[in-house]
């Protein structure tokens, strides 16, 4: 055993050297601390003593930078409400973070509960909060964290950059009696324990090979149970009844073929939806039973309990705020109702991000603008350079100088935002201020403490959205993945198509549909069958081990079958035995949840991959791997150390060339702005270049390159004339792959991703590389409206500009041909 | 058919719309309007015909209307941001204002007519005609060349009556309370009597000065029977071909009310002046008349233009003649005749010549005239609810109108970059890309748009000069008219002012002002951009604005920098055979350049060295003649200059000339109308943008510089001592001559053979003081009525006021001759009146005439008296008139 430790102390140094690394001047010595004394539960809590944990979203749980805030909302039973409850926060720090100027701060329905230094970057500690009484209401609650963190040496903004604080979900949640976690009334759904990272297991236990008209009604009950109790990840098993403390099982069937089933479930009489309490041996179960088929139909519609949410008003205004507000266009919402409150700020880079749903068969393209109403000012003595950006889905839409060195207020500053910077489904909007001063030059970190406000931002600030393009289209995944199109809206039953009939497929399909049926926001009726629909049938969801699918289906759908053989061959027919994280050894298993934490990691794409290909913790060292990035913003074009490299070289130029040279010195702004001019000229003309290159067969769009890493595929095709006959299809080398990887893929922070024709997993990265969808039908959606067409017409011109101006010289000329005929027609004539 | 075509073009036009109206990315939009310009380079390279035309038209309207899309919708300041907001739409609505005139312009504009000559009519089928030569206070050399040139019109000579129109000795005139102005009045009316008698025209004075010129026009259409009447200004001398050209379209349609001609003038504007272009660029009246005339003809909305026009008896009897509401009764005149189903045709040729204000205040005090009546037309008659006008005459009477409101937009343009640079106020949203895919390629596409239509009648960024210089006042006059639109009055026009010297217009200093506010905004904006942080690429982009104001704001200052004019009499530049003879020589010689006052010869060998040595020398001109009244075909001259720079040209003056030597003087000068046209073709070469541009930068770095040393102390003093020379006003002049002459007064209506303008009763003072008279520089105070070409207003007619302006100038310079004026008084005190029995008879002067049997030998005055002859060869030295620009100086050193 201790020949087992030594090398994994040594590798923890290792890592707090790699943390030490991401802050170069940090200056304590960095001590590995010792193995807990006492072991303790993983989740920190007594016996008897058990944790709601966050349902798993959009946000992830890192609060990055100066200032940062998650929100969750989360349901209390009335009985949980009733309690004096405790909250306990696990977190992880980086090392930069001053403990002395940094706070955590938990606010639940607005009010303030707790607030507790920063203090730990070299291990996962927990503070926990008392929650004052009759605060927590029965129903839906606001929890919100909010960290202020200051840079321990470095005042400079980029330092802001390494700040985070990652939330450790394992150890975070509402601390509650073990007796009283679980629920015991379907109206109570909400409140079903989800796992410790958020996902909620549902095991289906179903008969023997169940008809399919089985299958369909339990997929049908998953999804309205994700549905109503808001699981953003619902991951579906087959299986005998599970046990333990997360997730529920699911028992659907006629009142008899149930009692068989379930040890001590009478069966009774008339259509029956109960809840059965989580006991020794077996999770939290629902059943839903009848005599026969009609009034299991019957039991169903009960999941339904209640017409509208409960819960207090800050906690159901977070429940629509969850994952995103939706948004159909021509409306304006207020920034305070996505959950950003009026706050004064008094360091470097203030961030405020807000998320928000757009419709799935919202077309995205520069047609019309969004408009951030921002209400709100910055004091006096700001820096030259001082400025706001705004970013959407992490890339920068609009900027505004913060110029006056009398400092600002405003009420209403309009920043317009292109719509073709957003996408269907989750964005995110992101407001930074940088408001650094002429004294962060001199930088003393201790100043930080009580430093006067720099930066207002008011909660009255307004998102202003136009009437925005509805069409959907295909093949898109991004809009299947975001909004269950063309499935959520298809005229008939859109069909899954299992051809392999094994537990893990069908789990894996089952968790793709139900996922569907949540980005739409209501159930979808699929209808399960194992022969290939035919052409006309609708769309067809297809999840299958990759042997399972036939090749000419593939090559009819444009999916690259013969790459994917080739890159996925060793692991076709050879599945590999998942380890679980049960089978790991404690101190591995804590090593790995440290790396994951530090890199903001979905830990159900780790366990996705195969035991050869996970990386070691060792490769995870390399600084490099580090996730600064901020809350939700998993996008690969955010820093990553290279090009913050390329960009402090350039910054140590110019600061250079400043200090020499004077900040003033015209000549260089002068040649500056010629720069500037050429990448301007550059970027926009380079896109027509780009264009058309293509066009002349130089640069021919190619096919993407499946690495042997890539263990998922997400592909999309239409077959034939109508444009309805989508598919989609989901495949990996094998069942047990394909189960594992759709857990991952199922991560909120990972669906987002799917885009493009072809979407491929790597797991191992957590991240998916799409192939952007070239000659996409148009799918209608909306009733017809000329308006509509209208934008519609527009975006697709302003992604099609060629066209555009052909389109435009074409009636120029026909303009100058009609006028001509037209004017000789009245009016004198010279003779 | 007329039906299908119009569906197709509305379809089309609506197609357009609906692609142009769709909100594209500004990529896709860049990628639009490079591609556009690059085809209108195209186009413009290698198009030819009307097709290319069209589709030019097409395509950079697309860029127009892409860009007035996005500015209405996407670019105006937020409500909340109140200041930006308000300065935003006013910055809006000027650039809405420009999209519109331009709109309406193309559309006016689609097909401008060209029409043929018309074939030659039986003498028996020509209408009669009345021509009318309205006066006031013109000098009368000018108007008899006038006359001269009417009578000498190609047309049967019993279908042709010309009349003077006398408000200049009108019987309120004469009854003066001021008894100087009185006696001159009286005088003047007697002059003319005499000169139309001499002269075989009609002269008509009336009793009261009512309604101004449409009142004087009325009296005459009262007085005459004629079925079309020809209206000259008093300075608009017709060419010989005038009525063959114009005449017969009457007899092809019943219902024809105007045949308008071009006014096409001699002399440059101040600003062509100022900045030295008349020889090369075509004049601002050019566009007017070229295109947007021939434009509305096209419609039948052409309109009547004050001169150079014929109208039919009928129709201006049915609207109860000519109509004085306004200012400009020319253009509310047609306007009533097209409201009653009357129509008119426009003749793009050049069949008269005239005069324009020579100096900046007169020029603007025309414009102003011009402004206010045309603003007056649309506050008190707008042609919106004129019943009876086609919609499309609506649509141009309303473009004529609304051009007039030019002077807001442009000062709003020359001024919004401030309100960023001084105040950071934003009034104009958009982003760099926005920028340069919308504004800039608008602003290409316009300037080619422009340059295409208009390049040979204008050079790039002239309008904008105009507009600027003119729209500092006109912004004033306009209020003014909003305010009250029936109180402007009849403001004429003061013309023939020789200038002496460099000086600056004393309407100048507002261009001083406003240069001096842009300088400094540009310095502001060039310090704030390099060493203000946070203002960035707007900065750039405001002050590359405010630079191209502060370049036309440059140039404007030169255009106000009045240079010193030494020609007094513009020259016309001909091709004219003569023969010069002296002390019983003869010299085979060719007419080079001519004017009211003399001519360059060129001989065809070498010139005999007595002509030299003898300065003496009286010498006669026998000129080939074109027409049917040169009579004699001699005129007087004498040499006042030598060739200079190997350009062979002979400058001579015209000695006192005899009534009758004016129909020669006409003959030469407006018997062959190629030879104006040839210099109008000469001036039309099509002018590029870039090298418009180039011209416009050069006098944007020089004429500052000149505009900035006539501000010297030095060259100021002088220029003001010099100035004392100009304008005694024409009655103490006619009194000088009274006084000098003794002359008895003149009785009605008979010619006298003691005629002092003319005859040497008393010999050779007359003569002398006519001379000293007419070499008195600014002694002319004739008022032109030409027409504004970019626009399209009207051209007024002149009579005698003096401008406010005028006024104060001319009581200023009194004081230098003081001395030669109070001897004038004296000689006044004891001659007496003589016109005291001015009265009603004396109104209508000669009933009949007998042109060439009752006119004086011509020869007489000059052949018998050497006295005058040397007052005029003093004279001349001021007001030379030779060859070439250069000859100017050399005279005058000579």
């Amino acid at each position: 055993m201790i020949a087992r430790v030594r090398p994994f102390r040594a590798l923890l140094r290792a890592s707090a050297v790699a943390a030490a690394l991401v802050s170069p001047l940090a200056a304590q010595p960095i001590v590995a601390p010792e193995p807990a004394p006492t072991p303790v539960a993983e989740d920190g809590l007594a016996p008897g003593l058990a944790l709601r944990h966050f349902t798993n979203n959009i946000q992830g749980y890192r609060l990055a930078g100066e200032i940062d805030a998650s929100e969750w909302p989360i349901y209390v039973t009335a009985a949980q409400a009733q309690r004096k409850l405790r909250f306990q926060l696990g977190y992880l720090a980086a090392v930069s973070v001053m403990p002395e100027a940094s706070t955590l701060t938990l606010t639940i329905n607005d009010a303030l509960v707790g607030e507790a230094a920063i203090r730990f970057f070299n291990s996962v500690e927990s503070v926990s909060f008392d929650i004052p009484e009759g605060l927590l209401q029965p129903g839906l609650n606001s929890v919100r964290i909010t960290a202020s963190q200051r840079h321990r040496v470095d005042c400079t903004l980029a330092a802001t950059r390494e700040l985070w604080t990652q939330i450790d979900p394992i150890r975070t949640g509402l601390v509650l009696n073990a007796t009283e976690a679980s629920i015991d009334s379907l109206a109570d759904l909400g409140a079903a324990p989800p796992d410790e990272q958020g996902a909620l297991p549902i095991r289906l236990v179903l008969e023997k090979d169940a008809p399919s008209e089985d299958m369909a009604r339990a997929l049908r009950l998953v999804e309205m149970i994700a549905i109503e109790g808001r699981f953003e990840q619902p991951v579906v098993e087959i299986g005998p009844p599970a046990s333990g403390r997360y997730g529920i099982n699911l028992v659907v069937g006629n009142a008899k073929e149930v009692a068989a089933r379930l040890d001590g479930f009478a069966a009774g009489d008339g259509p029956r939806a109960v809840v059965l309490p989580a006991r020794a041996g077996r999770r939290t179960t629902i059943v839903v039973t009848g005599a026969d088929n009609g009034q299991i139909e019957e039991a169903i519609k009960l999941i339904k309990t209640a017409a509208a949410p409960v819960g207090s008003p800050s906690g159901l205004r977070a429940a629509a705020a969850s994952p995103g507000l939706r948004l159909d266009g021509a409306e304006r919402v207020k920034l305070a109702d996505l959950g950003i409150a009026s706050q004064e700020f008094s360091g470097r880079l203030f961030r405020a991000g807000v998320n928000i749903f757009m419709p799935s068969d919202f077309y995205p393209a520069d047609y019309a603008r969004a408009t951030l109403r921002l209400a709100g000012g910055y004091a006096a003595g700001l820096a030259p350079g001082a400025q706001l950006v705004v970013n959407v889905d992490g890339r920068a839409a609009v900027s505004l100088l913060l110029p006056k060195a009398s400092g600002d207020v405003f009420k209403d500053n309009p920043l317009p935002l292109p719509l073709g910077s957003f996408k269907p489904g989750l964005n995110r909007i992101e407001i930074e201020a940088q408001t650094q001063t002429p004294d962060d030059a001199a930088c003393d970190p201790l100043a930080a403490i009580g430093a006067p406000s720099r930066f207002l931002m008011l909660g009255d600030s307004e998102l202003e959205l136009p009437a925005m393009a509805r069409i959907g289209r295909a093949p898109d995944l991004a809009v299947t993945a975001t909004g269950g199109f063309p499935y959520a809206d298809a005229a008939v039953h859109p069909k899954l198509y299992l051809p392999s009939r094994d537990d893990k497929s069908i789990g894996a399909g089952m968790t793709i549909a139900a996922h569907l049926a949540l980005a739409a926001g209501r159930p979808i009726d699929f209808s399960f069958t194992s022969t290939p629909p035919l052409k006309g049938e609708g769309p067809t969801l297809a999840v299958a081990p990759f042997s399972a699918l036939k090749p000419e289906l593939l090559a009819s759908l444009d999916i690259p079958a013969a790459q994917m053989r080739e890159a996925w061959n060793a692991q076709i027919d050879r599945p590999h035995q998942p380890q679980g994280s049960e089978t790991l050894p404690d101190f591995t298993r804590e090593t790995r949840n440290r790396l994951v934490l530090q890199k903001n990691f979905p830990i159900a794409c780790q366990e996705a991959l195969p035991p050869k290909r996970r990386r070691t913790p060792l490769s995870w060292l390399d600084p490099s791997n580090v996730d600064y990035s901020a809350v939700g913003a998993l996008t690969r074009e955010l820093p990553n150390v290279g090009a913050a490299t390329a960009r402090g070289e350039r910054d140590l130029f110019g600061e250079w060339s400043a200090r020499l040279h004077g900040d003033d010195d015209w000549l260089r702004r002068a040649s500056e702005q010629i720069l500037r001019s050429m990448d301007w000229a550059k970027d926009k003309f380079g896109g027509a270049r780009v264009w058309a290159s293509r066009r002349l067969g130089k640069l021919a769009a190619s096919d993407p390159m499946l690495t042997e890493d890539e263990l998922l595929l997400v592909g999309q095709g239409v077959i034939g004339e109508s444009a309805r006959d989508v598919w989609t299809v989901v495949t990996a080398p094998n069942a047990e792959e394909l189960a594992e990887n759709v857990r991952c893929l199922v991560d909120p922070r990972i669906a987002r991703q799917i885009s493009g024709r072809l979407s491929f997993l790597d797991a191992g990265e957590a991240r998916i590389d799409a192939t952007p969808a070239e000659n996409s039908r148009f799918i209608p959606t909306q009733p017809f409206s000329l308006g509509n067409i209208r934008l519609i017409a527009a975006g697709w011109l302003s992604l099609h500009p060629p066209v555009f101006v052909l389109a435009a010289l074409t009636l120029a000329s026909l303009l100058a041909f009609a006028t001509r005929l037209f004017v000789r027609k009245v009016g004198r004539r010279t003779q | 058919m007329v039906r299908v075509s119009a569906l197709a073009w509305v379809l089309a036009g609506m197609a357009a719309l609906a692609l142009l109206a769709q909100p594209v990315s500004a990529s896709a939009q860049l990628s639009l309007s490079a591609t556009i310009i690059f085809l209108l380079i195209l186009v413009r390279m290698f198009g030819r015909g009307v097709a290319a035309r069209d589709l030019f038209l097409a395509l950079a309207s697309f860029v127009i209307i892409r860009y007035a899309y996005w500015r209405a919708f996407y670019t105006l300041p937020a409500l909340s941001d109140f200041a930006g907001f308000a300065l935003g739409l006013i910055l809006f609505a000027a650039e809405a204002y420009c999209f519109a005139i331009l709109a309406i312009s193309l559309v006016i504009g689609v097909d401008p007519i060209k029409r043929k000559t018309q074939p030659q009519r039986r003498d028996d089928e020509l209408p009669t005609i009345d021509v009318f030569i309205p006066t006031y206070n013109e000098d009368e050399t000018i108007l008899a060349v006038t006359v001269a040139a009417a009578r000498s019109m190609d047309y049967p000579e019993d279908k042709l009556n010309v009349w003077v129109l006398d408000d200049g000795g009108t019987d309120q005139k004469c009854n003066d309370k001021d008894p100087v102005k009185a006696e001159a009045a009286r005088l003047r009316r007697a002059t003319l009597q005499s000169l139309c008698a001499r002269m075989g025209a009609l002269y008509l004075t009336r009793a009261r000065n009512e309604h101004a010129k449409a009142g004087n026009l009325n009296n005459g259409l009262a007085n005459s029977k004629g079925e079309v009447v020809a209206v000259f200004d008093a300075d608009h001398a017709p060419f010989r071909s005038f009525l063959q050209e114009t005449a017969s379209y009457f007899l092809d349609d019943d219902r024809l009310f105007l045949v308008q001609t071009p006014h096409v003038f001699l002399n440059p504007d101040p600003i062509e002046k100022n900045l030295r272009t008349f020889q090369r660029m075509p004049s601002e009246n050019e566009m007017f008349y070229s295109l947007t005339q021939r434009g509305l003809d096209k419609w039948d909305a052409s309109f009547f233009c004050g001169s150079a026009a014929l109208l039919r008896r009928a129709a201006l009897l049915e609207a109860g003649g000519f109509s004085g509401v306004t200012i400009t009764e020319d253009c509310e005149t047609a306007f009533e005749l097209h409201s009653r189903g009357w129509h008119s045709v426009f003749v793009d040729k050049p069949l008269i010549v005239g005069l324009q204000p020579e100096t900046f205040e007169s020029f603007i005090g025309q414009r102003i005239r011009w402004c206010q009546g045309m603003m007056q037309i649309m506050l008190l008659k707008n042609p919106l609810f004129k019943k009876g006008l086609k919609p499309i005459q609506r649509l141009g009477y309303l473009s004529s109108m609304t051009f007039w409101l030019f002077p807001f937009p442009r000062l709003v343009f020359m001024l919004a970059p401030l309100s960023y640079i001084f105040f950071n106020v934003k009034i104009f949203v958009c982003n760099v890309d926005e920028f340069v895919a919308y504004t800039l390629t608008y602003m290409t596409a316009n300037l080619m748009l422009q340059n295409y239509l208009y390049g040979c009648v204008r050079w790039p960024l002239i309008s904008e000069l105009y507009e600027y210089c003119q729209g500092v006042f006109l912004s004033k006059a306009l209020v003014s008219v909003c305010m009250n639109p029936r109180k402007p009055t009849f403001n004429v026009t003061a013309k023939g002012l020789t200038l002496d010297n460099d000086h600056l217009s004393e309407l100048s200093w507002p261009f001083f002002a406003i240069f001096g506010l842009l300088a400094l905004g540009a310095a502001v904006a060039g310090y704030r951009y390099f060493f203000e942080a946070g203002v960035g690429d707007l900065m750039l982009i405001v002050g590359i604005w405010n630079a191209f104001n502060l370049v036309v704001a440059a140039v404007a200052l030169g255009a106000v920098a009045e240079r010193k004019q030494t020609d007094r009499h513009p020259r016309l530049p001909i091709h004219r055979t003569a023969t010069l003879e002296a002390l019983g020589q003869r010299l085979e010689c060719e007419v080079a350049n001519v004017s009211v006052s003399g001519c360059a010869l060129r001989f065809r060998a070498e010139v005999p060295g007595f002509l030299l040595e003898n300065d003496e020398a009286r010498m006669r001109l026998h000129v080939d003649t074109v027409g049917r009244m040169a009579g004699a075909a001699t005129l007087p001259v004498k040499f006042i200059r030598a060739p200079a720079d190997g350009d062979g040209l002979w400058g001579c003056v015209f000695d006192v000339m005899a009534p009758q030597e004016y129909f020669t003087l006409a003959d030469l000068m407006h018997g062959d109308p190629e030879a104006l046209s040839t210099f109008l073709e000469g001036r039309r070469k099509h002018k590029s943008v870039l090298a418009g541009l180039m011209e416009f930068a050069r006098w944007a770095l020089l004429e500052p510089l000149r505009a900035f040393s006539y501000l010297a102390p030095e060259k100021a003093s002088a220029a003001r001592a010099e100035r004392e020379s100009p304008p005694p006003e024409t009655p103490i002049k006619l009194l000088r001559r009274i006084a000098a002459d003794a002359i008895e007064p003149i009785v009605d209506a008979t010619p006298s053979p003691a005629w002092p303008f003319f005859e040497t009763a008393n010999g050779a003072g007359a003569a002398r003081e006519i001379a000293a008279a007419e070499s008195e520089p600014a002694s002319r105070t004739i008022d032109s009525a030409p027409q504004d070409p970019v626009s399209g207003k009207a051209v007024r007619a002149r009579s005698g006021k003096w401008s406010a302006a005028a006024k104060k100038r001319s009581a200023r310079a009194t004081k230098a001759p003081k001395r030669r004026r109070r001897a004038a008084a004296k000689d006044f005190e004891s001659s007496g009146s003589p016109e005291a029995s001015g009265g009603r008879a004396a109104r209508l002067s000669s009933s009949s005439f007998n042109p060439m049997g009752q006119a004086p030998d011509p020869r007489q005055p000059n052949s018998s008296d050497a006295e005058p002859t040397l007052a005029r060869a003093e004279a001349s030295c001021v007001c030379m008139d030779a060859a070439g620009p250069q000859s100017a100086t050399s005279g005058r050193a000579a």
